[in-house]
């Protein structure tokens, strides 16, 4: 794994980790402690409030029969934020602090600010699209 | 839907390779300007441009009816091509997320293109940076999700034009950036000062990292009618001929 991060921008990192992990999940195999570990590298904190949520269940991805998806995560306060699948967006107030009040580009691969964005939307789509 | 916006204004040089005429969408664009620098007016040509590629319908969403159409850049208004564009006007921000989050329950072929004209209008009544992100989250959802209905390699592009101030006011300045790091690709619409009686001005189109940045003059003719041509790229070289679509080959 760390030979492949060499020349590679961050989102096919993060994209090629999430694909190990949902194979491993996929097998019913333990993630490896390496993954979980570049996760939080990757992301910081935010990594392990997302792990959490995914363990508590708290995400339920809505689907319409015309294919367009959403994603309804239940908070620890008990509220319902909506996080969309497509793009970059979360009701949730964390979304609103971490990430938007910083003036970096959602685009832009550069840690802090986009890893927040990523790990709110990215890691729950991963884990949820996964058969339970 | 910057590959639209650059046909169109391509549409004012003398050739157009035929390798343009991919139905590639392009990422989403936002066309920005002070008001009365031709948002309304190159919105309308890309969905005249769409609406001829023979693909589905152009969905243009703008709060108030449009006057009168406005005048494209010289091929007369095919009513063909009208009859593929629908109007909508969503009086209110509420109707407008509405619109979005109910538009996989249309009926109909998926639009392969979406516009909306004066994103401003309904940011007016948001409480903060989270609203506007919403809606342009949204925006961007509405366009993948008609994207993921036609299928691979054509898809739905989405441009959405949102006026400026013509000083930076810190507020609106705020809001601007927020919005474009939803939109990969912009497009800056800026007034020329040229002599009376001339309206022109440069548009700037910078596709997000895939693709140079390029350059337009656009010029409105007193009847209405806008010509496009390449932003001469020698310095001192203004004297563009108003209208005229030959002169100026950098």
């Amino acid at each position: 794994m760390a030979a492949a991060l060499a020349g590679l921008t961050l989102p096919a990192v993060v994209e090629e980790l999430l694909s190990e992990m949902a194979a491993a999940v996929q097998e019913n195999a333990r993630i490896p402690d390496e993954h979980l570990s570049l996760l939080k590298f990757i992301f910081g904190p935010s990594a392990i409030q997302a792990l959490d949520l995914v363990d508590r269940q708290s995400i339920t991805l809505i689907s319409s029969p015309s294919g367009r998806r959403v994603y309804q995560v239940l908070g620890s306060s008990g509220k319902t934020y909506t996080c969309l699948a497509s793009c970059h967006y979360c009701s949730c107030p964390a979304f609103a602090f971490s990430v938007l009040r910083k003036s970096d580009s959602l685009l832009e691969p550069r840690a802090p600010s986009r890893s927040k964005t990523y790990s709110h939307n990215s890691l729950f789509q991963r884990r949820t699209a996964l058969p339970t | 839907m910057a590959e639209t916006l650059r046909r169109v204004l391509n549409l004012g040089t003398s050739a157009r390779s035929g390798e343009e005429d991919t139905a590639e969408a392009g990422p989403p664009l936002l066309l920005l300007g002070g008001p009365g620098s031709g948002k309304t007016a190159l919105l309308f040509a890309a969905a005249l441009e769409a609406a001829g590629e023979g693909r589905g319908p152009v969905l243009f969403l703008t709060r108030r009816p449009l006057q009168s159409l406005p005048r494209g850049t010289g091929a007369a208004l095919d009513p063909l091509r009208l009859q593929k564009i629908r109007f909508q006007y969503p009086p209110s921000t509420h109707e407008l997320l509405q619109l979005l989050c109910s538009a996989h329950e249309a009926r109909g072929p998926a639009p392969s293109l979406l516009l909306l004209d004066g994103l401003e209008e309904y940011l007016v009544e948001d409480q903060g940076p989270q609203d506007a992100a919403y809606l342009a989250a949204l925006l961007l959802d509405t366009a993948a999700h008609f994207s993921h209905q036609t299928g691979p390699g054509q898809g739905c592009g989405l441009i959405v034009a949102l006026q400026t101030q013509e000083e930076g006011v810190s507020g609106d300045a705020l809001q601007v950036s927020l919005l474009q790091r939803y939109f990969p690709a912009q497009c800056w619409l800026q007034a020329e000062t040229p002599g009376p009686g001339q309206h022109r001005l440069r548009a700037c189109l910078d596709p997000g990292g895939l693709g140079p940045r390029a350059e337009w003059c656009v010029a409105f003719r007193p009847n209405g009618e806008m010509t496009i041509t390449p932003w001469p790229t020698q310095a001192g070289n203004l004297s563009l001929d108003k209208g005229s679509s030959s002169g100026g080959q950098p």
